[in-house]
């Protein structure tokens, strides 16, 4: 009589080969459904990181936006804001930057990746009255800011916090900006969407006004006893008497 | 039976640590993908902390200085407080400390220069072009002093209307490169007045006032050092610069605030605020530079 041997008959390891194929087989088909998954995790995740890089730097130039009248002829700020454009004047930054004035330009183009949200720059110098300040600034360094799949749209809020779609030839600066963030295939608002204060409040013609408050809100005032002549109200416009200040 | 068994349980475990595997997988990829979005929203709540903070430093010193009334406002003064894990220092001064360069005279600016390091000669150019800068033309675009920026080769007119920022400086011709960063801490489009505030101006503005010499500056800061919110006796102390100085109180107040913010780095900024009296404001804000993606 022989005695049976200890281990596995060919029935035995041949049904287990097949088992562990099969479930080899599942695992690999929940694998490869949720590997494309990871991917596009990924690659969201970089996307809505872009984005936010891209917001930040919006959001920064819009909070840094200055009270400077384009030209001599007009005492309203260089602010103009459409839905998807906006041109402003900050201080330059930047490494090695020399103390200066820059306008920004921020404006929505398509290339061949459809649509962009684009920063421009250009030193700030007096403009010419009545030319359009396209064509005396020569905006440069552009970087695309927020690409598709998302679009950048902006409105525009004042004191009586009322959104518009436009903020130019007002003699006040917007109390907040909204950049609406949207997808840009379906048009759908997106939660990225996020609002900034524009900090300053009051232009430098007005701490020369004996009504700071009312020359703040836009409104006609005088120009404080010790001020200089030419300090006139931003709603008056230009300067007025003789214009020397010494 | 029980060698059967042993080898199910061999099997079993392969495909149990093949689960715990893909399983493992699946929560690092989702710890990655969330740590990102938390990330990225994290960069948007410190602009917000930040804000915030320097928010509330500026409404504390817009209180202190709203509650009194303007003839007995301080001009300048300092506090520290705690916001939260947050620590504040403010420091705030009135802009009558700093020469207005839209209403100074021309011997005061060049004095400015001239203490400054430029030389006589030089301070009285730089002084006449800032000057010939802001002065109003007969018409824009159409005089002489236009005509030397064209024929000088700029592409530019100066403005011949008030500076709206220092920083307009840089577009005046014949001033050097760094000049702007030179004196920029010494002037202002805020002031509201050509006279300066003696109470509260610093040592090189003091001394660029016609007439004051080194003693008669040594004797203004030793006064000020000994009785500081005598203002009179500083009046007195300047002799004939007296014109070039007032103690009028001042409705813009430049705020210099240090916010150690928990968890994040030490902000600087600088924020000038004008005091309204009046209006459903009490206070506007006319400037704001901080160090939070830029240096200052």
């Amino acid at each position: 009589m022989t005695r049976r041997r200890n281990g596995f008959t060919l029935v035995e390891a041949l049904a287990c080969v097949a088992l562990m194929s099969a479930i080899v087989y599942m695992l690999g088909a929940v694998t490869a459904q949720w590997l494309p998954n990871w991917r596009h995790g990924f690659e969201r995740a970089q996307r809505v990181e872009t984005l936010d890089l891209g917001l930040q730097r919006i959001g920064a130039d819009i909070a840094a936006a200055l009270y400077v009248p384009p030209s001599n002829g007009a005492n309203l700020p260089m602010f103009e804001g459409e839905a998807t454009s906006l041109i402003l004047v900050r201080r330059a930054i930047g490494p090695g930057a020399a103390p200066h004035l820059e306008a920004i330009r921020l404006s929505e183009t398509v290339d061949n990746r459809g649509f962009a949200m684009v920063r421009e720059r250009a030193p700030f110098a007096p403009l010419i009255a009545g030319v359009a300040i396209d064509k005396q600034l020569q905006f440069a360094d552009a970087v695309p800011l927020v690409r598709a799949p998302f679009r950048v749209s902006f409105s525009y809020s004042g004191q009586d916090r009322v959104w518009l779609d436009q903020w130019r030839g007002k003699n006040v600066m917007p109390g907040a900006v909204r950049i609406n963030i949207r997808d840009a295939v379906t048009d759908r608002l997106l939660s990225y969407s996020i609002a900034t204060p524009v900090h300053i409040s009051a232009s430098a013609d007005c701490a020369r006004q004996k009504l700071a408050f009312a020359c703040a809100n836009g409104q006609p005032t005088a120009p404080a006893a010790d001020a200089p002549a030419a300090a006139a109200s931003p709603a008056a416009g230009a300067p007025t008497g003789d214009g020397t200040l010494q | 039976m029980t060698r059967a068994s042993a080898g199910e349980r061999g099997f079993i475990l392969v495909a149990v640590l093949w689960i715990l595997a893909a399983l493992a997988t699946l929560a690092s990829v989702y710890s990655l993908y969330t740590g990102a979005l938390a990330g990225a929203s994290h960069l948007s709540d410190d602009r917000l902390h930040a804000n915030a903070s320097l928010q509330a430093g500026i409404e504390l010193a817009a209180y202190q200085l709203c509650v009194q009334p303007a003839t007995a406002r301080p001009t300048s003064g300092a506090f520290e407080f705690a916001l939260g894990d947050d620590k504040l220092a403010v420091a705030f001064r009135s802009e009558g400390a700093r020469i207005d360069l839209n209403a100074a005279p021309k011997p005061l600016l060049a004095g400015l220069f001239a203490g400054l390091g430029d030389g006589k000669e030089k301070s009285a150019l730089y002084a006449d072009r800032i000057i010939a800068w802001r002065k109003k033309g007969d018409v824009a675009g159409q005089n002489d002093e236009a005509s030397a920026y064209k024929s000088a080769g700029y592409l530019y007119a100066p403005r011949q209307a008030p500076f709206p920022d220092v920083l307009e400086l840089s577009l005046v011709r014949d001033l050097p490169a760094d000049f702007v960063a030179q004196v920029s801490p010494f002037l202002t489009v805020f002031n509201g007045s050509a006279k300066i505030d003696p109470m509260t101006a610093p040592p090189e503005v003091l001394a660029a006032l016609p007439g004051v010499t080194p003693a008669v500056l040594a004797a203004l800061l030793e006064q000020r050092a000994r009785d500081p919110k005598n203002g009179p006796a500083l009046l007195g102390l300047l002799g004939g610069a007296q014109g070039n100085a007032s103690l009028e109180p001042r409705n813009a107040i430049r705020l210099s605030i240090e916010a150690k913010l928990a968890k994040l780095r030490t902000i600087h900024a600088d924020i000038v605020i004008l005091i309204t009296d009046g209006g459903d404001d009490p206070y506007r804000v006319l400037a704001w530079t901080d160090d939070f993606d830029a240096p200052i």
